[in-house]
């Protein structure tokens, strides 16, 4: 068995394909979309918030206090626009389209009567707010925010009150959050849905390529039937097959969670970013170890699952129709993982991949039940332990193996 | 020695199958077929001792690849048996695989792995130990002029050589069976007769071979005895000679002709052609 085992290791190491998912992906790929999105993200985020603004102000002379705050703001840039004060609402929105502005602000032409009568005065601020990044609408307020402190002093003292009589006006009963959750709980939570999706999903991928190419592959290319006719019993065949699928899938992930770590040190100490440092002190190497114990039944489930419908299948073509259901069957389970409100107790802990994904959320979150965890476990060990048993049953069946 | 006795495996057909046979009209099918079943081989028998080539013969679609992949224990026959020096294969297949050496028309090899990766993986599947193993691939790739292209990654290789390299795979653990499919089919005129001489090299050895073939020239070159089957039933066993006098002492292809016409026409008295089945060989 471990000849066959040897043998097909070294025949998915020559491989450039394997290479590529099974270690390149995890290694440097994976790393560098993450790291990527992360970038241009923070990028986007930056300029939505620095960005040069033009705009336009209907009836600027109606509100010279507030035209005077907006003037003063960084980044904003004030446009002289032909007859500003007879366009209609169309004819802003024309600029805005065109691109000369990016906001315009309308006055009220009684504006700064009305204040003085203590009457609230509204403002329309015009902007394509379609883009989600987008900070318009809150820079123009955060820009005017001293104005309207300005003007509910001048009322509050006009009625002889005080800002607290104000503050108790306005929230006459205030709820105070007290977070029980520590600083881990916190984080794990937040990236702990994230992980083991992405750990289950890498398992999978990184155990598909190797299961079409030491099933359906080897029919295809004539190599199964020789090797049926050599001495080794067919479920020694099929537990090396399926323990080089497991291998790589485990591999796979085992390659991307120390990719990881290893790109975090170096980001720790090359630019000393700050949430990766919270992030290495809240988890640790023996965290990361019942990561991966949690783990290896899933690999598991899926090195008999796709060894069971690679061996079925005619050819390649009909593999690969049978990889979409595989791929829903392990993305449903870990959807409902991160639904809201779905939490590890006794009913999720028997749903199989749901349980070990509310597991590895636990883990990271720093509150994992150890007795809950070995459930798990045991449960998913026993799902695929009988999916190899199904796979084995099939392997020996002729008109699977020899199927046309 | 192998001993085949009244050989028989049916095809239970699935129901995309079944469909297919149900739009058929009743003159487009094979007698061999019924209700649920394809009866592939009825009735096949035959003997080859050590030392002597045994040539199976017949038309496409006859049997002869089911007869044969019976005989390497990748089929489990529904009927009969195949007896190796006294055992029967169908009762322990796992031990007789190593008394079998098996080259079907469809196999390859490992196309990532080298020559001698390939072979050495086999010989080591078969037990063998490391010394042997290495003296026996130095002796087969001598013997099929292989040591020039030993180190070449399968994927590279020709056509011929691929077929060489396969040989050397079925033979590296000196089986006392060897059971070759059409192994120079598709081949060069050159790598053909490599083949052929070392197939021929086992004469009078004790290795009893059966080797399939569309090439009558081949079994007149190679082998001692023929045995035809048509329709999975065997139609002639005995000597090339008495084999060459069913075709009133003309050639091959004459006698051929005449027997499996013989066998159709006591079936639905259709007549074959030369054209027809010898697979388009002149």
């Amino acid at each position: 068995m471990w000849e066959i085992y040897k043998k097909e290791f070294l025949e998915l190491v020559r491989d450039k394909r394997t290479l590529i998912f099974a270690i390149l992906l995890p290694t440097l790929i994976m790393p560098l979309i993450i790291a990527g999105v992360a970038f241009v993200g923070a990028k986007i985020q930056a300029k939505a918030q620095s960005e040069t603004l033009n705009y336009a102000v209907q009836n600027m002379h109606a509100m010279p206090n507030v035209a005077d705050a907006i003037a003063k703001q960084d980044g904003f840039t004030l446009i002289k626009v032909e007859d500003i004060d007879s366009l209609s609402a169309d004819d802003i929105k024309a600029h805005i389209e065109s691109g000369k502005l990016k906001f315009a602000l309308i006055f009220p032409k009684d504006g700064v009567a009305k204040l003085a009568e203590g009457k609230q005065v509204e403002i329309e601020l015009h902007f394509n707010n379609a883009s989600v990044t987008n900070r318009i609408y809150q820079r123009v307020k955060n820009s005017i925010d001293s104005v309207i402190e300005e003007q509910q002093k001048v009322l509050l003292s006009r009625f002889n009150l005080d800002e607290n009589t104000l503050t108790v006006l306005t929230k006459p009963i205030e709820i105070k959050r007290v977070n029980t959750a520590d600083k881990r709980e916190d984080i794990g939570e937040k990236i702990g849905g994230l992980l083991p999706y992405l750990l289950i999903i890498l398992i999978l991928t990184g155990a598909m390529y190797p299961a079409l190419d030491l099933g359906v592959g080897e029919k295809e290319r004539g190599t199964l039937e020789t090797l049926l006719l050599t001495p080794v019993s067919r479920t020694k065949i099929v537990l090396a097959k399926f323990l080089v699928i497991f291998s790589t899938g485990f591999l796979t992930v085992f390659l991307m969670l120390a990719s990881i770590v290893v790109w975090s040190l170096i980001a720790l100490n090359i630019i000393a970013v700050e949430a990766i440092e919270k992030l290495t002190q809240i988890i640790s190497l023996g965290d990361i170890f019942l990561i991966f114990v949690m783990l290896a039944p899933v690999a598991a489930i899926f090195a008999s699952l796709l060894l069971c419908a690679s061996i079925y299948s005619k050819n390649y073509k009909e593999a690969q129709n049978y990889m979409s259901p595989i791929m829903m069957f392990a993305f449903i389970p870990i959807i409902f993982s991160i639904l809201p409100g779905v939490q590890l107790d006794s009913t999720w802990a028997w749903v199989p991949l749901t349980n070990v994904s509310l597991a590895i959320k636990e883990i990271v979150k720093g509150t994992i039940d150890y007795g809950m965890m070995g459930i798990i476990f045991i449960s998913t060990t026993i799902v695929a332990g009988i999916l190899l048993y199904f796979c084995n049953l099939w392997f020996n069946r002729e008109n699977v193996l020899f199927r046309s | 020695m192998i001993e085949v006795n009244e050989l028989a495996k049916s095809f239970r057909y699935d129901k995309v199958a079944l469909k297919e046979k149900k739009k058929r009209a009743k003159s487009e099918l094979d007698p061999r077929e019924d209700e649920r079943e394809f009866h592939a081989v009825r009735d096949v028998s035959f003997l080859c001792e050590p030392g002597r080539v045994l040539g199976l013969l017949g038309p496409n679609g006859a049997g002869k690849t089911t007869t044969l992949r019976m005989l390497s224990t990748a089929l489990a026959p529904s009927k009969g048996s195949i007896i190796i020096d006294g055992d029967n294969v169908i009762d322990k297949p796992l031990v007789m695989r190593k008394q079998i050496g098996f080259l079907s028309g469809k196999t390859s090899l490992y196309r990532r792995l080298t020559v001698r990766e390939n072979v050495r993986y086999f010989g080591k599947l078969h037990g063998m130990s490391e010394q042997k193993l290495e003296n026996k691939i130095d002796e087969v790739f001598g013997l099929l002029d292989i040591k020039s292209f030993e180190n070449k990654k399968a994927e590279d290789l020709s056509t011929g050589m691929s077929q060489r390299a396969n040989i050397a795979r079925t033979v590296i653990h000196s089986p006392k069976v060897l059971i070759l499919d059409e192994p120079t089919t598709g081949l060069d005129v050159i790598s053909a007769k490599t083949i052929v001489d070392f197939i021929a090299s086992y004469r009078g050895s004790d290795v009893s071979v059966i080797f399939s073939t569309h090439h009558l020239h081949e079994v007149e070159s190679v082998c001692d005895q023929v045995t035809l089957i048509d329709k999975g039933i065997t139609q002639f066993n005995g000597s090339v000679e008495e084999f060459r006098n069913k075709g009133q002492g003309q050639d091959l292809y004459s006698s051929f002709l005449a027997l499996v016409n013989q066998a159709n026409s006591s079936i639905d008295g259709s007549n074959f052609t030369q054209q027809e089945n010898v697979g388009g060989e002149s």
